[in-house]
């Protein structure tokens, strides 16, 4: 046995040794303008391989290594392998693929490949006449164009266009260009002085030689930022950039909030848990504080956000209350709905994408937009947090019937989430209002979004109502808690990714349907199973009761 | 226990319609209604779901009924004790809003506006209802009737029918946007000959066809898919002849001619002669959309004359008179289109990105004419009498001319852009090859003496020229006698039917305003590289004739202005908001505001506030008011 882990170091010692890795740290820092903004080329880099292939990184046809977002990047600018013919294009659509007459087991293919398509062609011919008759695209056009532009984007790559480097020189808003456009941009003096680094970052590219490499791009970033100083964004803003990249913030939030969930489940001492749970959110909270300087604006405008922002309620929420009624309980049934919101939006970068764009313009330059949508996704997180505490008490229910009664606390404890929930939706729903009034034109319109919103609380509300005529009672309020967070899920998600109709369109997306409609349906069979087991352990201690016995027996004669 | 008293039938009826039991059956149907709302909307559209749910009277009284149950449950607790403040604060509220939803619904008004840069002020704003007006001779004023099309949309089988004054008038169908059909029928004396060509081709699933008609300066001329195809008079002396270099020069003559020039096709460039001589001037116009210095100069246009080469980025020579060096020519770039496509006759960019670029110029100049070609051209022009160029040949184009002998007979010439031309005979009904790939050319129908107009069809039923607007099929009937036709939004018709003139109008209802409104400035700002729209802002000038006042006012995204405008009038909501709604990316001296004004809007606001401070009140300020939680109130 150790004679073969010894054997494998050695080989995998030879295959590092000849090449001595490309150090893109400096690379990174050069900065590009794209997608409406200005970036360090590594967000470029990963957000394109992320968007032509799916993937965060592309393989390598020869050695069938995995090649990084900036190693791959450089390789297609320099054109030092023959990308064209290499399958990076991501169709993943099997329906698009059958109408292609491409391999429905393969995910990737070849710029030449489709652009061969004749298929493609003639799709793209229609999807043009319809964009140009402003129709709706059917859903397999809506796959099609998608293939189109990461094709675009592969192209613009591969011809240098879309790698805009070159700073305007006469205003910080104007637009960049691409290298080849440098000396008409800068005329020939000082293009030439830049071009001549340029070709010396591309042979120690091509020669990997990692020394010259990393000299020559720090020279080509400075040479870059000496053309227009005053279009060149700042040092800290790129290096804050950077920092948010490679710190994961949400990534090691969730490995802090794992750790919390256990350190409270097994260990006695919650102070562990909460302290880790504590730290998690702080780290949560810092990458949010990054993203917003990095972007300009509050990070609740897309999927992406929204999760992220969510999982940072109920996280926020579950602290609080933790610390006002002294229950870990809180703690506990909030880490793992942290966790699966962080971990989604960790793992799904092509249904819930995380690159920070511009927003469109009715969603600009608004107080009541800031306001409005973060008191309606804190809502959503006080629901989210009282779905999770709802399955804890259902569970104990199921499992532990004697710890639990109509009584107990933990029915208190839910009830106080739910209030929280009921005053930000309704507030953020009317909010919502005012803000569509200002920037819509009127108060209320009955667009799916503000509707499901509406149909949300309403369903709360009918619950808590239904206590109060004694329909039901603090069990009935737990299943309640978890059976009305559907239609929180269907305002926040379901609307976008089901519905996919009304105003709120900038939001749209598609994807993880048949996921969230499947865990939907586990979620309501469990909650139907704990309803009925409870109904059938009523019985049987009514029929128990001697006293209440005779009373039914009464009753019957 | 005894009651002290039997309950009135007034409480009866309190304790009825306030009972909790009803607000949970009223909130269920609410719910349920709800839904099946939005699913609707998401199969259907948006104003499927208002017409059948949200906008009903079946929910509008479900709406009112609710209110009413909020009204008494919280009557039925009267006097109400300290805990119950939060309570009634909520529901009061919520009863607020809907009131206020109630008055906005009836006193309120919404529309839009679309202004001109430039025009005079408009004092009225469009809303969204269709309306058909119908008015017969006898009839002093019109009918106006509502046209509920995006709902139910009419079909022949399913029409929309009112009878006014003894006349029928049934909507059949409607269409999203019209189109120009050229119609030709056999008429009177003095009508010019035409005749009706096909073309055919594997390539294209159906064929084309085209009414052309001689002499006519629009209509002898087609620029269809595959060629520019064109009839003419056939005289003796007027054949055209190949232009032969070196023929002897003639007097100078003034040329000019407006060119089209697409990148995505540079076959299908246009040229049409204003005056004098075609140049001859080859032209190429290219648009690498990936090159960002293309994206920048609006990409490239080359030119070539008389072996000379020209090659200008077009933004900086836009709109500027260029004389293209050693030639006696001058270029002038009159118009670049991002996005080309035709609205009816006018060439538009549907958008800013650059899908299909095309460039109109000017090429004009005095040059020695050949005296050949000046012939054949003059007499050319004689027959048509319209100064338009005989041979509509344009480079890299296919071009077919059919010409036609006072006896009638038919002969053609073609040109190919990679054959040799072709001539012939043509034989009536008969199919001929122009050269062009697998084409095949018939003339299936002919007219001596035609007699020419126009109708409207939906633009989706065949290759008309775009209208650009909506429209309505109509039959009008009276006494046995019905006319059907398609009828455009605002372009009133008169149709005639049982020995009536009937009105037919179709149209959006309008909504006077006391005061006029102007776009002094439109602006669009952009993403930093990109040609996406970062936000859009109108400057407007509000004039209004009874106080004599004029003001101007920026209205942007989520930022409204108000008309007549004083402190508050926002929170009031009496006067008419202006909000920018949309934009033309073709036309940015033009904007699309929203308008409202709508009474209600202080109380749903003021009820808004009530219902979060009554919730807060309930469940955070409540323990404070109440000795336990659980006492039942």
């Amino acid at each position: 046995m150790s004679r073969w882990i010894v054997i494998f170091f050695l080989v995998a010692g030879a295959a590092l040794l000849p090449a001595e890795e490309l150090n893109f740290e400096q690379a990174s820092r050069i900065v590009i303008q794209s997608g409406g903004r200005k970036k360090p080329l590594e967000t470029f880099a990963a957000e394109s391989i992320q968007l032509v292939a799916g993937k965060r990184t592309v393989k390598d046809p020869q050695t069938g290594d995995s090649i990084d977002p900036m190693d791959a990047l450089f390789s297609m600018w320099l054109g030092t392998r023959d990308w064209k013919n290499i399958p990076v294009v991501l169709v993943s659509e099997a329906p698009l693929k059958q109408k292609l007459g491409l391999k429905t087991a393969e995910r990737l293919f070849s710029f030449a490949a489709l652009m061969d398509n004749s298929e493609l062609a003639a799709m793209y011919k229609a999807i043009r006449a319809k964009h140009a008759r402003n129709e709706e695209l059917a859903p397999m056009e809506k796959s099609a164009e998608n293939v189109l532009t990461r094709m675009e984007l592969l192209s613009g790559i591969l011809a240098g266009d879309a790698i805009a480097v070159i700073p305007n020189p006469e205003s910080a808003k104007g637009s960049w260009y691409p290298v080849a456009s440098a000396t008409e941009v800068y005329g020939s003096g000082k293009a030439e002085s830049l071009l001549g680094v340029f070709k010396k970052v591309a042979d120690a590219y091509v020669a990997r030689n990692a020394q010259a490499f990393s000299a020559g791009t720090a020279e080509l970033r400075s040479s870059l930022e000496q053309l227009a100083p005053a279009s060149y964004p700042e040092t800290g803003r790129i290096e804050r950039e950077i920092r948010y990249n490679h710190l994961h913030p949400f990534r090691w939030a969730w490995v802090l909030y794992v750790a919390s969930f256990f350190a409270l489940l097994l260990g006695r001492r919650s102070r562990l848990g909460a302290g880790f749970f504590a730290a998690g959110l702080a780290l949560h909270a810092y990458g949010i504080a990054l993203r917003c300087l990095i972007a300009g604006r509050p990070p609740v405008t897309n999927m992406y956000e929204s999760v992220i922002w969510v999982a940072f309620g109920v996280g926020a929420f579950a602290l609080v209350f933790s610390a006002i009624y002294r229950a870990k309980v809180y703690l506990l049934a909030a880490a793992p709905i942290a966790v699966l919101c962080l971990v989604l939006a960790d793992s799904l970068p092509s249904v819930l994408n995380p690159n920070i764009g511009p927003l469109p313009p009715v969603l600009r330059d608004n107080f009541w937009l800031v306001i409005h949508v973060m008191t309606i996704t804190l809502g959503y997180a006080a629901f989210f947090m009282s779905w999770g505490l709802a399955h804890y008490v259902l569970g104990r229910y199921l499992f532990k019937p004697a710890s639990i009664d109509e009584n107990s606390h933990i029915h208190y404890l839910l009830n106080r989430v739910l209030q929280v929930g009921i005053l930000l939706l309704g507030a953020g729903t009317i909010l919502g209002g005012v803000w569509a009034y200002y920037s819509w034109g009127r108060f209320w319109g009955w667009d799916p979004k503000e509707t499901w919103a509406l149909i949300a609380l309403l369903l709360y509300i009918f619950a808590m109502h239904g206590r109060l005529v004694n329909w039901w009672g603090n069990f009935g309020m737990s299943v309640a808690a978890a059976v009305c967070f559907n239609g929180v899920l269907m305002a926040w998600y379901g609307v976008n990714f089901v519905l996919g109709k009304g105003l709120h369109s900038y939001g749209f997306g598609g994807g993880g349907v048949q996921w969230v409609g499947a865990l939907v349906a586990l979620d309501l069979i469990f909650v139907g199973f704990c309803g009925a087991s409870r109904l059938r352990q009523l019985r049987h201690n009514l029929a128990n009761t001697p006293a209440k016995a005779t009373v039914l027996g009464e009753a019957k004669s | 226990m005894t009651e002290p008293e039997p309950p009135s039938v007034a409480q009866h009826f309190l304790e009825f319609f306030g009972s909790l039991k009803l607000a949970m059956l009223l909130l269920a149907i609410l719910i349920g209604a709800s839904i099946v709302g939005t699913i609707v909307e998401s199969r259907f559209d948006a104003a499927v779901a208002q017409a059948y749910i949200y906008d009903s009277s079946w929910f509008i009284a479900w709406l009112v009924l609710l209110c009413m149950n909020l009204i008494c449950s919280a009557l039925v607790r009267y006097p109400w004790k300290p805990h119950l403040t939060g309570f009634v604060i909520t529901h009061a509220g919520i009863v607020t809003v809907l009131i206020g939803a109630i008055i906005g619904r009836i006193w309120g008004v919404e529309g839009n506006v679309t202004l001109f840069k430039g025009e005079e002020p408009l004092n009225y704003i469009v809303t969204r209802q269709k309306l058909l007006e119908i008015r017969t001779s006898e009839m002093k004023e019109s009918s106006f009737q509502a046209l509920p099309i995006e709902v139910h949309a009419p079909s022949p089988e399913k029409p929309l029918s009112f009878d006014v004054n003894g006349v029928k008038v049934s909507v059949l169908g409607s269409a999203e946007e019209l189109g120009t059909k050229t119609v030709v029928e056999e008429g009177g004396e003095d009508g010019s000959p035409a005749l009706h060509v096909v073309m055919q081709s594997a390539m294209v699933p159906k064929p084309i066809e085209q009414w052309l008609v001689l002499g006519d300066a629009e209509r002898n001329r087609a620029d269809l898919g595959p060629a520019v195809i064109q009839l003419a008079a056939d005289t003796p002396t007027a054949s055209p002849k190949p232009e032969r270099p070196g023929s002897l020069p003639g007097p100078l003559q003034t040329a000019r001619e407006l060119r089209f020039a697409f990148a995505k096709m540079p076959e299908m460039g246009i040229t049409r002669s204003v005056e004098g001589q075609p140049t001859g001037i080859e032209a190429v116009y290219r648009f690498d959309r990936s090159a960002q210095t293309h994206q920048k100069s609006h990409g490239m246009l080359e030119l070539e004359v008389d072996g000379k080469r020209f090659e200008f980025p077009v933004a900086p020579i836009l709109g500027k008179s260029t004389p293209l060096k050693g030639t006696p020519w001058t270029l002038k770039v009159l118009k670049y289109f991002a996005d080309f496509r035709m609205s009816g006759k006018e060439p538009m960019s549907v958008s800013e990105e650059p899908n299909n670029p095309a460039l109109m110029f000017e090429i004009a100049g005095k040059t020695a004419g050949r005296l050949s070609a000046s012939l054949g051209g003059n007499a050319g022009m004689l027959i048509h009498g319209h100064g338009q160029q005989q041979q509509p040949s344009v480079p890299g184009k296919n071009s077919l001319m059919i010409f036609r002998n006072p006896a009638g007979r038919l002969r053609f010439e073609a040109t190919s852009q990679r054959h040799e031309p072709r001539s012939g005979n043509i034989e009536p009904g008969q199919e001929f090859l122009p050269g062009w790939a697998d084409w095949k050319v018939k003339i299936d129908k002919q007219v001596a003496a035609a007699v020419v107009h126009e109708e409207l069809a939906p633009l989706s039923e065949g290759i008309f020229r775009p209208a650009g607007m909506a429209g309505i099929q109509v039959r009008v009937e009276k006494g046995g006698e019905s006319v059907t036709q398609w009828i455009g939004m605002a372009s009133p018709v008169h149709l005639r039917v049982g020995g009536e003139s009937v009105h037919v109008s179709f149209g959006q209802r309008s909504h006077p305003l006391s005061f006029g409104v102007a776009l002094e400035d439109f602006e669009v700002e952009r993403d930093e590289g990109t040609q996406s729209p970062a936000g859009f802002k109108s400057r407007v000038r509000f004039v209004d004739p009874g106080s004599k006042t004029v003001v101007e006012r920026e209205i942007w995204m989520n930022h409204p202005a108000n008309f007549p405008d004083f402190p508050g009038a926002g929170l009031l909501g009496t006067s008419y908001k202006f909000s920018q709604a949309s934009w033309n990316p073709n036309d940015l001296n033009q904007t699309t505001l929203q308008v409202l004004r709508d009474p209600g809007w202080s109380l749903k606001w003021i009820g808004s506030l009530m219902v979060c401070g009554g919730i807060f009140t309930m469940f955070y300020i409540k323990p404070y008011m109440a000795p336990r939680e659980g006492e039942k109130s």
